[in-house]
Order: structure tokens, then sequence, then C-alpha cells
């Protein structure tokens, strides 16, 4: 009886100290190591993925699931003109360098992310061309103008990290000062970057007492970083890793399609752009290029955006159709053969080079003279931007929208006065003309809006042939729990990833 | 030995000059800078203020002026990216590309001549057909292939090293033994070749006559005379490995010089490329400068 007594004693010691002692050291291991820790670039992908909610926290944030706007340094909003909104700024909230937090530190932070000098990516992303100007009405209430009106404000400002008010105005930094729950303690160029928890958050804290991110940048080795227990959670993989143990597929706000160059023939024909959009075998490419990760695409933009219009159905596989169209506009006098290229890069999409030569060998097979040109950033990037006569095609190009709202591609993709727009004429005016009235309007007017417009470009102009709606992969190792959301391909909230016991 | 040490500073110093020029103009020559640092999002007007806050909508000679005179005070101004002096980067990445040079240099060094002279001392034997095989093949095999089947097999499969990173030696144990393959391969080639040579002439038959042991032999007197073919092919394998280990580097996360140069290189962060080039030059420059100073060691004609 006393060696049962003994062995159950020390039985409870022994759990009670290991769940005390549980290592609570979260390492993550990414694609990518931050250039930079700078939170008015929070936005971009290698930052983001450190800083974004974890480090630096906006006034608002988007709910990935449900789209909806919700308070966070902000506890409520409302809009006094259709160019200024007043925030209500919570109260209670220091910097982790103690600073506290308030109308004025705020105010700061939004003249430093909007000043030129810095070239701040949270500003150049999410406001475009659209400026703002900051002003404290009291100790905890500012007021933000805009110089146009913006229904969608509160959502862009989620991506404006608060920043210490001792952090240098004029230069940017990579000592990140933020009201998030975890601060960096250590950066190890190249090596690895340390968070631990912030004692005085304002919210509740997140399990990890130690989050360590590690940099590779072959998939295979992140990938296997996780079975070997080197790392808990790997982000950023391939399709070709979503069969692997460990490995979890989900959607994100991404969109593969092929933009047509609309300027020059044969591509500036309506019967010619149809056919691409019938011949196209979207299932058979996901299979085979993706491992069957991603859903067949219909319109730019993803579900759980707003302005995705569901009557919108993937076009089907028809290269009868495709064949009769192509003859059609041949018989038309319209130069069908003439040499068209799909231009692409190898880091923008998994596999870019191999969906282009099978996207090629199906237009081929309707009787059109597709060919493949890969391409260096620098010069991919121009074409994106100015797509000149002599260079007729398609761009293979994955398009994202973070920010959850379809003004984000409107704008930036298919308004003429963005350079990327391949619409002109009589076409563009109208498109032109819906942006701006669904830019304008709220609420569910404004979703019907943009629904209409994601109609009359993808089924009435046709100026994409969309592909796929992108699935990402991540792994998540057996020490921790993690679901990933639409958003968690550019940003991990370390808050959101309990242990298992 | 004097004089030759000046010609080859003067050619070199010659050399790097022809290089700063070149990588300062080529690298202005693969794109915008603005373009590939802001997001897609980014208005044209945007992208022009970030070139002119960056200098970079200055004529290019303007520039190049600019360029020259920070190089004399070895300033190569700060990382677009990363926002920190690029020579600052530069240097804290070089040691750990370093330290792989040297035991890249060292195990090759000592596998290239022991196997090498092994095989050579029984021509046509098992052993010499064994390690002609291995060296040949360690010789052709593409790093990046090596690299992840040594990790699926040592570090996922087998568990005796971690998968990359840095921090104990075991993290050393695969890139250092995948660096090393190919040179130690070409060197067992190149070793045995040349004793080959050296074991079949005259005096080495003379040697043996007035029996002096084969090991003393071997290693002293044939491996002298052999060994000046041997110190070209670790000097060119060595100098290429200088120059960072790009491949290894990235797949081992490796944080050293040559993941660094690429990653700068994408990102058009031409500051950081030119403090690399520059730095790299320096260093193969005096890789180069030892590997003369060890032909004069070794060969006393050299030095005239």
């Amino acid at each position: 009886m006393k060696g049962y007594l003994v062995f159950v004693v020390t039985l409870a010691l022994v759990s009670v100290s290991s769940a005390y002692g549980q290592d609570r050291n979260l390492r993550i291991v990414v694609p990518q190591e931050p250039p930079e820790l700078e939170i008015c670039s929070m936005g971009s992908s290698a930052p983001a993925r450190v800083l974004f909610g974890n480090v630096g926290e906006g006034l608002t944030q988007r709910d990935p699931v449900s789209g909806a706007v919700l308070p966070l340094l902000a506890l409520e909003w409302k809009q006094t003109s259709p160019t200024s909104w007043v925030f209500k700024l919570r109260e209670g909230v220091t910097f982790h360098d103690g600073s506290p937090f308030n109308a004025e530190t705020a105010v700061t932070s939004f003249v430093r992310t909007f000043k030129k000098e810095l070239s701040c990516a949270s500003a150049t992303q999410a406001f475009g061309s659209l400026g703002v100007s900051a002003k404290a009405l009291g100790p905890y209430e500012i007021e933000l103008t805009t110089t146009q009106p913006d229904p969608i404000l509160p959502l862009r400002i989620s991506f404006v990290g608060m920043t210490g008010p001792k952090t240098d105005p004029n230069s940017r930094t990579n000592q990140p000062v933020g009201t998030g729950p975890y601060q960096v303690t250590k950066w190890q160029r190249g090596t690895d970057l340390v968070l631990q928890p912030f004692k005085n958050y304002w919210g509740k804290s997140g399990a990890a007492d130690r989050v360590t991110y590690i940099f590779r940048s072959e998939d295979l080795v992140r990938a296997e970083m996780i079975g070997t227990g080197e790392a808990d959670i790997a982000v950023g993989l391939p399709a070709e890793f979503a069969k692997m143990k460990y490995a979890v597929s989900y959607p994100v706000p991404e969109t593969t399609g092929l933009r047509f160059h609309m300027q020059s023939p044969p591509f500036n024909d309506r019967r010619v752009r149809e056919a691409v959009v019938y011949a196209l075998d979207r299932e058979g490419l996901i299979a085979a290029i993706w491992n069957g990760v991603g859903k067949s695409a219909g319109q730019p933009i993803t579900e759980d955006v707003l302005g995705f219009n569901p009557d919108i159905k993937p076009a089907p596989y028809d290269p009868k159709r495709a064949k009769q169209l192509i003859a059609e506009a041949k018989a038309a006098g319209v130069a069908v053969n003439t040499p068209s290229k799909i231009f692409t890069r190898l880091d923008v999409l998994d596999n870019a080079d191999l969906l282009a030569q099978a996207i090629a060998q199906q237009l081929n097979d309707i009787g059109m003279n597709v060919s493949v040109e890969v391409m260096e950033a620098a010069p991919w990037i121009d074409l994106l931007r100015i797509h000149p006569k002599d260079r007729p095609g398609f761009l293979l190009e994955p398009h994202n929208n973070l920010l959850g709202d379809a003004s984000w591609t409107a704008n930036s993709k298919y308004h003429s006065k963005a350079g990327r727009s391949q619409n002109r004429g009589e076409t563009a005016a109208v498109a032109d003309a819906m942006i701006e009235k669904a830019g304008a309007a709220t609420g569910e007017e404004r979703r019907r809006l943009y629904r209409e417009l994601m109609t009359y470009l993808s089924q009435e102009v046709m100026t994409d042939a969309f592909i796929a709606y992108t699935n990402a992969v991540l792994l998540v190792g057996p020490k921790v729990s993690y679901t990933p959301n639409t958003m968690s391909n550019d940003i991990v909230r370390v808050s959101e990833v309990t242990f298992r016991k | 030995m004097l004089a030759l040490l000046y010609r080859r500073t003067v050619e070199s110093v010659f050399s790097l000059a022809c290089l700063i020029v070149a990588v300062f103009f080529v690298s202005r020559l693969t794109g915008d800078p603005g373009k590939l640092y802001l997001p897609l999002t980014a208005t044209d007007e945007m992208i022009a203020d970030f070139n002119r806050l960056h200098g970079f909508d200055q004529p290019i000679w303007v520039q190049f002026v600019k360029f020259l005179g920070d190089l004399a005070r070895f300033d190569f101004g700060i990382s677009l990216r990363q926002q920190e002096p690029a020579i600052d980067l530069v240097v804290q990445a070089y040691p750990s590309t370093l330290f792989l040079v040297a035991l890249v240099a060292m195990f090759s060094l000592l596998i290239g001549v022991v196997l090498g002279c092994l095989a050579a001392f029984k021509p046509r034997s098992i052993f010499d057909r064994g390690a002609s095989i291995l060296s040949i093949s360690a010789a052709s095999m593409p790093d990046f292939w090596v690299a992840l089947m040594a990790i699926l097999i040592f570090a996922v499969t087998l568990q005796w090293v971690p998968t990359s990173g840095t921090g104990t030696w075991l993290h050393a144990v695969l890139p250092v033994a995948v660096l090393t393959l190919r040179p130690s391969g070409s060197l067992v080639q190149v070793v045995r070749g040349s004793m080959l040579e050296v074991l079949n002439s005259t005096y080495m038959e003379a040697a043996r006559g007035r029996g002096i042991p084969v090991m003393r032999l071997l290693f002293l007197h044939a491996l002298r005379n052999a060994a000046l073919p041997a110190l070209t092919v670790i000097g060119v394998q060595t100098a290429s490995t200088l120059n960072g280990a790009v491949v290894v580097e990235t797949i081992f996360g490796w944080p050293g010089i040559g993941r660094l140069m690429i990653n700068a290189i994408n990102n058009r962060d031409f500051a950081v490329v030119q403090a690399a080039v520059v730095v790299i030059a320096i260093a193969i420059f005096l890789l180069n400068l030892i590997v003369d100073l060890l032909y004069g060691v070794i060969d006393p004609r050299v030095r005239t």
C-alpha cells in the first residue's frame, strides 16, 4: 500500500511538473526573412508574417472569416462627412517601451505612415493614391480625413500599425515598438528572430512563451522540419506538399488568371477571348499542376471578398465551342494565328512554367499560336504596368486581395486610371463609371454594385480568362494546434496558436 | 618573390577596378528598383518619388561619381531593403561563408591528397578503380541534388543531424560534407594524375632503390613534386566557395554571403550587391596571393 502511494504521489508530481514546465517555445519556419521590421510596412508579406497582429496593431482588424471590420485599438467609429471619420480609442494601452497609447501617438503613427520619404508599404498597398490626414480631437479621440470620399476607411486602416512615439519620424527602423501581444527580443540576421510576450499587453496574451521564426527558402526543408521536430508551423508551402502528413490546405484571397492584352490582335476580338475562356480545362490544370489544390475560377476575387458574385460560375471546358468561336473570328478576318505569348515569371506562382506550358498546349489545340516566355521580375512588372502593342498575348498573373473588398481589385486592376488595365474605349468608360459608383456606395448597395461589376468584366468584356482560386498549404506539427484562415499565408497571429496537452 | 607579389597586386587592383565599374553599370541595367520595391498597387507618381528620394532619377554618371566618392571611404550606402549599412550586412554574413570555406578546403585537401596518392601508388588496383569511380561521381553530382538527398537520408530518415540552420557543430556537418564532395573529387583525380607521372620518373625509382620507406617516399618526396596542379585546383575551388556557396547556403539556411547576395540581386538592392562584390573580390585577390606565395614555396623556379 505504501509503495502504491509513493507511486501515485510521484506520478502526480511528475505530471504537475511536466505540465508546469511544458515547452511553450513556438517555432515557425517561413520562406523569407523579413528584410526589415518596420511597423509602417507591416502589411507587406515577409514583415507581415512576424509583425502583423503580433508586434504591431492597427485601430481596427478584419475578421478573416466574416470579413467584418472589428474594433482593436479603436473601440468605435463613425463617419461624420463623406471624407471624415472619428475614431474613439481604447484606453489603458501601452507601447512596448512603456509609452502610453493615446490620440497624440495615434496621430503621430498616421503622419509617419503617410510620410513620402518613408515609402511605407502599408500606405502604398492599402490606400493607393488616397491621402489621409489625422487630427486629435481629445485624449482618446481622433479624426481621419481622406482626400476623397472613402466608405471603407475603417477596413483600410487595419493595415496601419501604431508605432511608439519615440520612433524616429523621419527614417525607417528595425526596432519596432508596437502595442501587440509580443515584442521582438532578438534578431540574428540570416538565422532567426525571437518574439517574447509583452507583459503589459492590454488584451488576452498568447499561449507561447517564446516565438522563434526560422528562415528557410527551400520548400522541402521547411516541410521536413515539422517531421523532425525542428519547427512547429511551416508556412508558404506549394501545393505539392498538400498531401503530406501534418499538411493543411486552405483557401486564400488569390485568383490566378490570364490577363488578355486587349489592344492588339487576336485578343482585341471578344470572340477570341471567349474561345480562350472555353478552351481551358481548369479542373485538369488544377489536378495536374497543383495536386488538386484549388478551385476553378470565374472572376477576379474570391468568395471571402466583398463584391464576389456567387452567380458567376467558372466557364465549362468546351473545346468544341472554343474552336467554333475561333472559326467565326477567323471568318470575320481576325488574325487568330498571330503568334502570342503567355508571359510569366517563376516566383509569382507555384509551377508557373508548367502551368503556362499546359495552357499554351490547350490553346494551340483550338487552333491558336501560343508559346511561353518565362521572364525575370523587373521586365515582367514592366509588362504588367504597360503592355506594349507589339507583344500580343497574356500575362499569367496571380491577383491577391488581402484587403477583403473588391475596391482593391477594381481600382488597381480594372480602372482605366490604373496603368495595368487593358480595358479601353467604350467598355472602359462603362467599367470606370461602375467602379466609381460602387466605390462610393456602402453596405448591401456596395456589394450589389461590385457584383454587377464582376459580371460585366468577367462575362461581358472578358478582360481575363480566370483559372483558379488558389489554396495555400501550411504544416502544423503535433505539438501545437492552429486553424488557418484566408489570411494565414501572409499573417499568422501567434496568439491564435495553442499548445496540445 | 617580391617582384611576383608586386606584379600580382597591380594586376588584381586593375581587375578589381574593372569589376567595380561593371557591377555598377550592369546592376543598373537590370530594372527599376522603385518598381520592385513598391507594391504593384503603387502609382507612377509614387515610383517617381521613391526613385527621386534614393537618387535613382539622377543621370547614371552622376550616380557613378557619387558611388566612387563613397567607395573611397568604403561606404556603400544603406541597404534599400534592410535599412542597414550595406557593408555591415556583408561583414556580418561573410564569416559564416569563410567558416565553410576553411573547413571545405581542409577536408578536400585531406581527402584529395590521401586518396589520390594511394590510388596512384597501385594503379589499376581495386582501390584505384574504386577511388576513381567515387571521385568522378563526387565531382559531377549537382550540389542541390546532393544537398536535398543528404537532408532526406541523414536528417529526416536517420535523424543524425539537423536538416539545416546554425548553432552547433552538427549543423555544419551536412553543408560542409556536400560542399566538400566536388573539390575533393576533382583533387583525387588531379593528385592521382600528377603522382603517377612523378612515381614513374627515374629519380623516384632511384629513391625506391635506396630503400626509402613507402609512406615517406609517397607523401614527402613524390607529393611535393606533384603538388602544383593540386594547389591550382584547390585555389580555384576555394575561390568559387568564397563567392558564396549560393545553392548550399540557401538549402541549408546557412547565413552566408551567397544567400545575402542572391536576395540583394533579386531585390535590386544595389548597395548590398556592390559591397558584397567588392568584399568577395578582395578575398579572392588575397587567396590568389596566398596561392602564388605557395607556388613559390613549392617550386623555387616560380620565384624568379
